[in-house]
């Protein structure tokens, strides 16, 4: 199952390497992937409320939803007033098909098992969603304000993953909570 | 013209009342004394750090034992100001929200934002 899971990642950081020369995403699919992306870690986040009882796990979750939840209205504000309207694309179909098998693996998990597949899953992920930006979305972000609003969420996905990466860690100790 | 100096002066007003009302905040947060002891208090000064951009801004910042300081939010998510050591920590600050300490103890802390540890800075007390 940890091959698995592996194989999900790397996937999923793959297809957006690969994605970057395939074809250029247009603003509103990048807006598009944007809000795909919140919504997937904000329903990680739910399911992990729902099913963890570790404490860091749960204030990591409840971290994730708050911030992702903050990200996701200020992109649909931002969308608003650029007259830019989410499109989906293949960037974002990929994701939404990748996150609906992780979710059903993650739902057969429970206790511990569960945490460290969930704090694993949010390193990937984050890893992947990183990539992303720096190399796929900010590149090809024709608006201006559109590209600095990415490059200004940068740093909040770095400071999830090495959030995650700490959790991670403590885990892997034995560490608890 | 005189609109706008009338709402220039209301303003200067508003800002003086909130100037006031936030001293005797800090006066009475940081010392439980009240404002009457002005001359005391003055040599005792409020610092503020603001948090932007996923940032603490200044990144270091020294102080005296006795100061005040601030950490304002100005980002769209909470962020926690959350001593390495454990000596301190505001727990979530709210965006648009404000946190104050007094500085008690000399010494340099090293501190971060709990939910982006890549947020780090310091705060030495001398």
């Amino acid at each position: 199952m940890k091959l698995n899971m592996k194989a999900v990642l790397a996937l999923a950081i793959g297809f957006f390497a690969v994605s970057a020369y395939a074809q250029a995403p247009t603003d509103p699919q990048i807006v598009g992937v944007v809000v795909a992306a919140n919504k997937i870690d904000i329903n990680y986040a739910h399911l992990a409320l729902a099913k963890s009882h570790n404490k860091l796990v749960r204030e990591f979750a409840r971290d994730m939803v708050t911030d992702h939840t903050a990200v996701q209205k200020s992109v649909f504000a931002l969308g608003a007033k650029l007259h830019v309207t989410p499109a989906g694309s293949g960037i974002s179909a990929s994701l939404n098909k990748q996150a609906a098998e992780t979710m059903a693996h993650l739902k057969t998990l429970h206790g511990a098992a569960f945490d460290k597949a969930y704090v694993d899953n949010e390193v990937g992920y984050h890893k992947a969603v990183i990539n992303a930006v720096s190399t796929v979305l900010i590149p090809n972000a024709k608006n201006a304000e559109l590209k600095s609003a990415l490059e200004g969420a940068a740093p909040m996905f770095q400071g999830h993953l090495e959030h995650a990466e700490h959790i991670q860690a403590t885990l892997a100790a034995g560490d608890n909570h | 013209m005189a609109m706008g100096a009338r709402m220039s002066r209301w303003a200067g007003m508003f800002v003086l009342a909130l100037t006031c009302c936030w001293g005797v905040r800090v006066a009475a947060a940081g010392f439980g004394q009240k404002p009457a002891t002005q001359t005391h208090d003055a040599a005792r000064q409020t610092h503020t750090v603001l948090i932007r951009g996923f940032k603490f801004q200044p990144d270091s910042l020294t102080v005296k034992v006795g100061d005040t300081v601030v950490w304002k939010n100005a980002d769209m998510v909470p962020h926690t100001v959350t001593a390495v050591d454990k000596s301190f920590d505001s727990g979530h600050i709210a965006p648009g929200g404000t946190w104050k300490m007094v500085a008690k103890r000399a010494g340099t802390y090293m501190y971060n934002c709990t939910p982006h540890p890549n947020m780090r800075a310091k705060l030495i007390v001398q």
